[in-house]
């Protein structure tokens, strides 16, 4: 279905300048359909992120042959400079960057500074007392566990704190083995009701 | 549970949990456990007709809170009494 679209996820996708369109090759974009024929004939990765420029309007009037250019997308992302923007864009590209949250501990680590919330928030659960290092009993599962990264912003997006929580994966408790009933705390609707209409009157 | 990455550890050792962690199905109950202990000692006083209800009661003031999971309502006469219980429970 997607077959002519090259996604670039780290950039947004409203602020890309017309002239990002030829990111790899310039020729790519000149000669488009030789380029989509070549790739799918030798196959190369290298040539899997030429960026599909819009149909010059001749072109929409007489339709190439419909035929399946399908294009072999990269997992890894094209070769990125700041220098082919202006600078209050490339500006705006690296506050987006700088603002990515890491998804897995392996990311985390190699940074020092999500290195250090980790640290803290580490010292907080051991300093509440939160578990004990215990030999696993025998035929005994365990529940897994991971980090969770998150940027806090303000409402005007400005970073009000960096947050790295430790979360347990409660999806793997099994029923009436870990747990016998949950819990979730409503207010039955009537008793939010005649708190608003008795907060109306006072 | 599984230690987690970062903590220096012997192997075939798990952590023993004391305490509800966030994603466990027993955690929503033991904050309310948790909440409901604190309120108590602040002077609130627990609804039979529902739960999440609490109100409290001064010589001429009142505040009333209402829980809904994680949120609060709370309103009532004492609007000294509501800030100080914001910058207690916050």
């Amino acid at each position: 279905m997607f077959h002519h679209v090259v996604v670039l996820e780290h950039i947004p996708f409203f602020s890309i300048p017309s002239t990002t369109h030829s990111l790899t090759k310039p020729e790519d974009s000149d000669n488009n359909n030789s380029a989509s024929t070549d790739t799918l004939l030798s196959d190369t990765p290298e040539a899997s992120f030429s960026f599909t420029a819009p149909q010059a309007s001749s072109e929409i009037v007489n339709p190439p042959l419909r035929q399946s250019i399908r294009i072999h997308k990269s997992t890894k992302l094209p070769d990125f400079t700041y220098s082919c923007y202006s600078s209050s864009f490339s500006s705006f590209l690296a506050y987006i960057h700088c603002l990515l949250e890491p998804s897995s501990y392996k990311e985390a680590i190699l940074d020092p500074f999500w290195q250090q919330t980790m640290d803290e928030e580490l010292s907080t659960l051991q300093r509440t007392d939160n578990w004990d290092l215990v030999p696993l009993p025998s035929s005994k599962s365990v529940v897994g566990c991971r980090w969770v990264y998150k940027i806090k912003t303000n409402s005007d997006r400005s970073i009000k704190r960096y947050k790295a929580k430790l979360v347990a994966k409660g999806y793997s408790q099994q029923y009436s083995t870990d747990y016998e009933e949950t819990f979730a705390l409503v207010a039955k609707m009537i008793t939010i009701r005649t708190l608003i209409v008795v907060a109306s009157i006072c | 549970m599984a230690p987690p990455l970062g903590i220096s550890h012997n192997s075939g050792y798990v952590c023993k949990l004391k305490k509800a962690l966030y994603g466990l199905k027993q955690t929503p109950r033991a904050w309310f456990e948790k909440f409901s202990i604190v309120i108590l000692s602040l002077g609130f006083v627990s609804s039979s007709y529902d739960s999440t209800f609490f109100i409290k009661c001064a010589n001429v003031s009142h505040i009333i809170m209402s829980l809904y999971v994680d949120d609060i309502i709370i309103t009532g006469d004492d609007i000294d009494g509501i800030l100080s219980f914001e910058d207690r429970v916050g």
